[in-house]
């Protein structure tokens, strides 16, 4: 691939890296200070924890599921395709990425109409914190505009950067795997 | 014929390889777009089902089982086990029944709990002479103990689809978890007699005490759930961000697995383990969605009454399918596809969900160490660079046990439901 949209790349996968790190740090706070604030110290206690946590994780995955497109980390069976030939391999990445760029071009387009129509109504959660939703069903098309560009470049890699010796690699779900085995970007 | 060419498309795109959120969503999208529903109806439903704290407990869950596979959490409960052990012959065997039921405790994950014990196991296992098929074998299917001991992934999702009480379902996880280590430890008592593995020296008194502080903080975790849920102090999600905070810290501070610069990588390393699992689940609720509306629980119940099924052949049945869906499909899409069809047949049936929940749940486990395709089998094959036969010909013993298992399981709901009972009442 040209060098410098390789640099590009590792400095947004950086940057999402960050991002998740930071909404994921922030997530295990608020969640401490809610159960710490009811026993120890309720006249700073929130009571709107476990809803700001849903709002954070959520952001938090649907950014993590681009970094998850570029590690090849989303779980999938692999054992019919690992016993295809390799030019075949080939062609079924292809149709995947294809199908995946589809699906996250939904998510964007109805994503955005969610978010449209919730700022039109003023849409608010109906606790104390009156949130503003437009700002979570946000991550809806963000997350489908994210994957949807790593797709992009997974099928720009398989048409046309083929290499049949390093790309068939089969594995198990990131999840499942120790981190010294998945990172590889 | 419609219903045909759609589990051929269904199964045909999991075999192109395309990932599991991605076929579902594909083809939840294709049948609201089939029956005429519009499409932004289903977006809206993941999103506003997503938002839910019950759900939450999930991913902080899998979050935690992350930053323990750095801690050294891992090693601790080994020497642990082992260093009360010592003596008994096969002891490596039996320590990896008893360190796995710990870290089962811990994690809530079938298939992380043999890669953290298998990483550190087998190698020792094959060192001290032991069959390498055994060393795989019993790790493979001492794994699975993590899906049904608390707190349990799969038993929360299946609290949320089936509406069933979360704490509920774990305390009636507990006796089926610990009487399928026990089957695994009396197994393995015999095998090494039988087999003549070897003997590990036993430890002095006051060795066994320094390593069983060693590996106090990272038993502190499941204490605090479990005091912490059943203390009535915290909520399930409470309890799963206590149990991610609480394992970050003691591999931080007390094991320092990791240096703390680099905390934010680790963290978003939990995050992305947890997107992994949060993204099926998100598709798979549109897809559940769909099959709810589609009616056919109602016509399954209709089925099964019609042609005479009593609950003991219906169950059969379940645990038929449930095996073979196993084969192919990860846990949580087998346990969201099934789970909105089954679940409302249940009560029309005779067959108490609580019950229900680890018959289905210990089902997913038999999938995972089943031939041909179990994910555990993949996992220790590609661990120990052993050819999967061997790892299944270790794990056969441990299957018929499991299966064994799961007959007590089904047919004497008192196992599962006397705790639950005992605490809640009802």
């Amino acid at each position: 691939m040209i060098a410098p949209l390789d640099t590009t790349l590792r400095w947004w996968d950086r940057v999402e890296q960050f991002l998740i790190g930071l909404l994921g740090l922030v997530t295990l706070v608020i969640g401490i200070w809610q159960i710490v604030g009811r026993y120890f110290d309720p006249a700073h206690a929130i009571s709107y924890a476990e809803e700001v946590i849903v709002y954070l994780v959520i952001w938090a995955i649907m950014i993590a599921a681009s970094q998850l497109v570029a590690r090849d980390g989303h779980v999938r069976s692999d054992m019919v395709l690992r016993l295809l030939p390799a030019s075949a391999q080939r062609w079924a990445e292809i149709f995947n990425c294809i199908v995946a760029l589809v699906f996250c071009f939904g998510l964007v387009w109805y994503g955005w109409q969610i978010v449209d129509t919730s700022l039109l109504l003023d849409e608010r959660s109906s606790t104390d914190l009156q949130f503003p939703m437009w700002i979570y069903y946000t991550a809806l098309p963000v997350g489908g505009a994210l994957m949807a560009v790593r797709y992009a470049v997974r099928l720009v890699r398989y048409a046309f950067h083929y290499d049949p010796a390093t790309m068939a690699v089969g594995r198990p779900g990131a999840h499942e795997m120790p981190l010294d085995m998945r990172e590889t970007g | 014929m419609a219903t045909l060419l759609f589990l051929l498309l269904f199964f045909g795109l999991l075999a192109c390889g395309m990932p599991i959120f991605l076929v579902l969503g594909t083809c939840a999208a294709l049948l609201y777009l089939v029956s005429g529903e519009p499409l932004i109806g289903a977006a809206q439903l993941v999103i506003t089902q997503l938002n839910s704290t019950t759900l939450m407990a999930l991913p902080l869950f899998v979050m935690t089982a992350a930053f323990m596979r750095f801690g050294g959490v891992a090693k601790a409960l080994v020497d642990l086990a082992a260093a009360w052990l010592g003596g008994v012959r096969g002891s490596l065997g039996l320590v990896t029944v008893v360190a796995c039921t710990l870290f089962a405790a811990i994690c809530g994950s079938s298939v992380a709990t043999a890669l953290a014990m298998g990483s550190i196991l087998v190698p020792a296992m094959i060192e001290r002479g032991y069959p390498r098929s055994f060393a795989l074998g019993v790790v493979g299917a001492s794994g699975t103990i993590g899906i049904v001991i608390p707190p349990s992934l799969a038993l929360i999702l299946y609290g949320i689809v089936a509406e069933q009480s979360v704490p509920r379902l774990f305390l009636a996880g507990i006796l089926p978890g610990l009487l399928q280590a026990a089957a695994f430890f009396l197994w393995v008592l015999y095998d090494a007699r039988r087999r003549n593995f070897p003997v590990e020296p036993a430890l002095p008194f006051a060795e066994r005490m320094r390593i069983t502080g060693h590996a106090l903080p990272a038993l502190i975790v499941p204490v605090t759930v479990m005091v912490g849920i059943y203390g009535g102090i915290v909520t399930v999600t409470e309890a799963a961000a206590l149990s991610a905070v609480v394992s970050l810290l003691v591999s931080l501070f007390f094991y320092r697995g990791f240096h703390w610069t680099e905390t934010l990588r680790i963290v978003a390393d939990g995050i992305r383990s947890a997107a992994t699992i949060m993204l099926i689940v998100a598709t798979a609720l549109a897809f559940g969605h769909w099959m709810t509306l589609s009616g056919v629980p109602s016509q399954l119940v209709r089925f099964t009454v019609d042609h005479g099924f009593s609950t003991w052949e219906f169950l059969l049945a379940i645990n038929v399918l449930l095996l073979v869906l196993g084969c192919f499909l990860e846990v949580t899409a087998t346990l969201l596809l099934v789970l909105p069809i089954l679940a409302p047949a249940l009560k029309p049936l005779g067959v108490d969900p609580v019950h229900f929940s680890i018959i289905f749940t210990h089902n997913m486990e038999i999938g995972l160490v089943h031939p041909p395709v179990g994910l555990n089998l993949f996992v220790l094959s590609t661990i120990s660079q052993a050819p999967i036969g061997e790892v299944i010909r270790g794990i056969l013993p441990f299957l018929i046990l499991l299966l064994v298992v799961l007959g007590i399981i089904t047919y004497v709901p008192a196992l599962t439901l006397w705790l639950p009972r005992m605490v809640f009442g009802g």
